[in-house]
């Protein structure tokens, strides 16, 4: 029981701590304006907000005894999804892809070969006999899955809106 | 309310919102935001703007009634 509370919280601070580091380094190199900056403050917030909201909800749903997935699960889920929230507002606000087009094809190729990986996870994860759903919920497997689709989604944003930024700077 | 008085100004220089992004160090998009209406730029901008395309605040972000 323990294990299963302390793992959890060990990976978010791991992954907070990361994430921090990494905007430290990122912000001296950052190539963004006030207005993309602006936007990723919103982009921010209300990935913090979901982030929220969404425990709140998985608590609560644990105080009234619905298990529909373990803690850990949860936990990633929550930070999935609110990352790929957090990408999605930026992409659509143009503030995710800098004035470096290199960077730009680079993150595009990225958001595609993390969802490549995801699905190869998932698949093998079936091929093993693993199952999405199991006794405890939502299994590991619902998570590559879960990861793949958001991949792919912001890939497909990305690569749309990087076509229509072309076609505007042509005009 | 679209900002017209830029557009026709860097229109005039010759300049396309690529160009004028580059010189003031912002994106395409702000540019574009900006002529739209649809960003309040900062003071700082706007002069870089000015500066950039050789007006007065006045010229470009005062609206005339």
């Amino acid at each position: 029981m323990l294990d299963n509370v302390l793992f959890p919280i060990i990976i978010a601070v791991v992954v907070v701590l990361f994430v921090a580091i990494a905007c430290l380094f990122r912000n001296k190199k950052a190539n963004y304006d006030e207005r993309q900056l602006l936007a990723r403050n919103a982009a921010y917030k209300g990935a913090f907000f979901f982030l929220i909201v969404y425990y709140f909800t998985c608590g609560l749903l644990r105080i009234f005894d619905v298990k529909w997935a373990d803690t850990s699960i949860q936990m990633f889920l929550g930070i999935i999804i609110s990352f790929a929230l957090f990408l999605a507002i930026s992409i659509l606000k143009d503030a995710f892809f800098s004035n470096s087009q290199k960077r730009n094809m680079q993150s595009i190729i990225s958001f595609f070969s993390f969802g490549i990986v995801s699905v190869m996870f998932f698949l093998s994860g079936l091929g093993k006999g693993d199952v999405l759903w199991n006794n405890s919920g939502l299994s590991i497997l619902a998570l590559y899955l879960i990861a793949s689709v958001c991949s792919f989604v912001l890939g497909i944003l990305s690569a749309i809106k990087m076509n229509l930024e072309k076609r505007g700077a042509e005009n | 309310m679209k900002n017209l008085k830029l557009k026709s100004a860097r229109a005039a220089l010759d300049l396309s919102q690529q160009q004028l992004a580059e010189k003031v160090g912002v994106s395409r998009q702000t540019i574009n935001a900006i002529e739209k209406g649809d960003y309040n730029p900062t003071i700082k901008l706007c002069i870089a703007i000015c500066r950039t395309l050789g007006k007065t605040l006045d010229d470009l972000f005062w609206e005339s009634e």
